[in-house]
């Protein structure tokens, strides 16, 4: 645990390191977060609900999206990626750690270092432009954190199986360009899944995408009942057991099949 | 006259060269093409899905925001075509990588643009002009001489605009000395502002995306005016502004390159 807890540690040193990068990343996710709300401001038009959302709730829905969106950015994928390609694979495997936690640490320090650095500056001024994005209740707010950290581990294993295709195609290319898009596009992360014809929406839901941005936000703001909550994140949890257990298989036949480039 | 020779010979090249080694893997091309063609289409029908709830956003059907966003694709697949190296900067900068450009007897600058020609972000044409020409089916847009220049104008501007903004944001990393990318995060924000309609912000951010941050010419002001949307302001189309706006921040981004190559101190051993 130690050691983990020294590779977490270290990344939050690291991202401290290079204070320039997190002024412009402050700067252009507020304007995104800005845009964003611009956007449904411009389409509400003054009032009303649509599908049973409110002008506010979606400003508060885009505020917390984009203030998870610099929470969740996984390091593994190409973590994995890089190592196959470069043959540092075979000496990781070999540490008296498991690799793949020394991955997640690696990560959640990251993850630490961007709730002070970008998450709370961006909370801020979200706040300044458009008022506080309050949650439904306390108690949605505590469902949100458990559904937030749920939706982290689904995110962080479908990163890291991409990673592990990486074992057999050398290079993620096409692959990673095609979960980036279905992760902003499918999630939720930018248009809520509600807004979409009831077909198409069926079809996102039995994917695991929509756990890691939909479900947290939909919560947050209050779109679904006690007993909804319950019940989806039930499923939440199924998705990410059975993604950690595929993970875990994989894992092990791909370690059997490294494939040491050069010599 | 030689010297122009020269370079175009060089040019040539390298050019397919890129071309070729790209060829190489024609399982990651195929993919690319599959992943691309998807993205945008699925992106386009998103906006759709949403517009379809509200009727219009800020005074936008969904007719002219297909031509919106087949325009942006567009010029997006270009820069990726020529401009892609910019995304690395700052890991041929730590890696040291310029050294070999050095020691060429060759302009830098022309080196580092005519090294990569990416055939992939052909791959985002294909589905931007499936949109494209929806849209101008869509909006009835003549398919007159003047219309071409004006796409054309249009195109190679945003397409320059869009090059100006990477090539600098690397650049950024000859005096942070940190390899991080802003691409992904840039990429966003012109989605966001190339994609949508600028009226959808308050006067302010207009202003802003004008003047200080001039993302709007990417699509939004020339295809405004394409459409006919607004009234005249200025005697000359929008879409040639595009151009000088487009040229002239490139040249001012080849600017910030040459004078951050000042800075550069290759690598430790």
């Amino acid at each position: 645990m130690k050691a983990y807890l020294f590779i977490s540690k270290i990344r939050i040193q690291t991202a401290l390191t290079y204070r320039f990068n997190v002024i412009s990343t402050i700067a252009i996710q507020c304007l995104i977060m800005y845009a964003m709300s611009c956007f449904w401001i411009a389409a509400y038009d003054g009032g009303g609900t649509v599908s049973g959302v409110s002008q506010r709730d979606m400003i508060t829905y885009t505020t917390i999206s984009v203030i998870m969106g610099n929470l969740l950015t996984m390091g593994v994928q190409d973590r994995i990626a890089r190592s196959v390609r470069s043959g540092s694979v075979a000496l990781d495997l070999l540490k008296p750690v498991n690799i793949y936690g020394i991955y997640l640490a690696e990560d959640l320090g990251d993850c630490a270092a961007a709730f002070f650095q970008k998450a709370v500056p961006l909370l801020l001024v979200g706040t300044a432009l458009f008022g506080f994005p309050a949650p439904a209740s306390a108690v949605h707010f505590l469902f949100f954190l458990l559904s937030f950290a749920i939706g982290y581990l689904v995110n962080w294993f479908l990163a890291a199986l991409l990673g592990l295709c990486a074992f057999k195609t050398l290079t993620l290319g096409p692959l990673a360009n095609a979960k980036g898009f279905i992760m902003r596009l499918l999630s939720g992360s930018i248009f809520p899944l509600w807004f979409f014809p009831s077909g198409f929406r069926r079809v996102l839901e039995l994917l695991p995408f929509m756990n890691i941005y939909q479900l947290p936000l939909g919560i947050y703001i209050g779109q679904y009942t006690t007993i909804e909550i319950l019940l989806r994140t039930l499923l939440q949890v199924f998705w990410c057991g059975l993604l950690w257990l595929l993970f875990d298989f994989l894992q092990k036949k791909m370690a059997a099949a490294i494939l040491i480039q050069g010599g | 006259m030689k010297a122009i020779r020269y370079y175009t010979s060089v040019a040539a090249i390298s050019i397919r060269q890129s071309i070729q080694s790209r060829l190489e893997y024609p399982f990651m091309l195929t993919g690319h093409v599959l992943a691309n063609c998807i993205q945008w289409v699925v992106g386009f029908a998103t906006i759709k899905f949403v517009v379809d709830q509200f009727g219009s956003i800020g005074g936008w059907g969904y007719e002219s925001l297909a031509f919106l966003y087949g325009m942006s694709v567009l010029s997006h697949g270009l820069a990726v075509v020529l401009f892609i190296q910019t995304w690395g900067l700052g890991y041929w900068m730590i890696d040291g990588e310029f050294d070999r450009f050095l020691l060429r007897p060759m302009g830098l600058l022309f080196q580092f643009l005519f090294d990569d020609f990416n055939l992939i972000g052909f791959t985002d044409i294909i589905p931007g002009l499936m949109v494209f020409v929806y849209g101008c089916i869509k909006v009835d847009l003549p398919l007159t001489f003047t219309n071409i220049l004006l796409i054309f104008c249009t195109l190679v501007g945003g397409t320059l605009i869009r090059g100006a903004v990477w090539l600098f944001c690397g650049s950024m990393s000859f005096w942070t000395k940190s390899a991080a990318n802003f691409t992904d995060m840039v990429g966003e924000l012109f989605e966001r502002v190339s994609m949508y309609p600028l009226t959808i912000y308050p006067k302010w951010a207009q202003a802003l995306f004008t003047f200080l941050l001039p993302l709007a010419w990417i699509t939004f002001w020339p295809v405004k005016d394409m459409l006919g949307t607004g009234t005249a302001v200025v005697p000359v189309p929008l879409a040639v502004i595009t151009l000088a706006v487009g040229l002239l921040l490139f040249a001012g981004s080849c600017a910030v390159f040459r004078a951050g190559m000042g800075k550069y101190e290759s690598a430790g051993s």
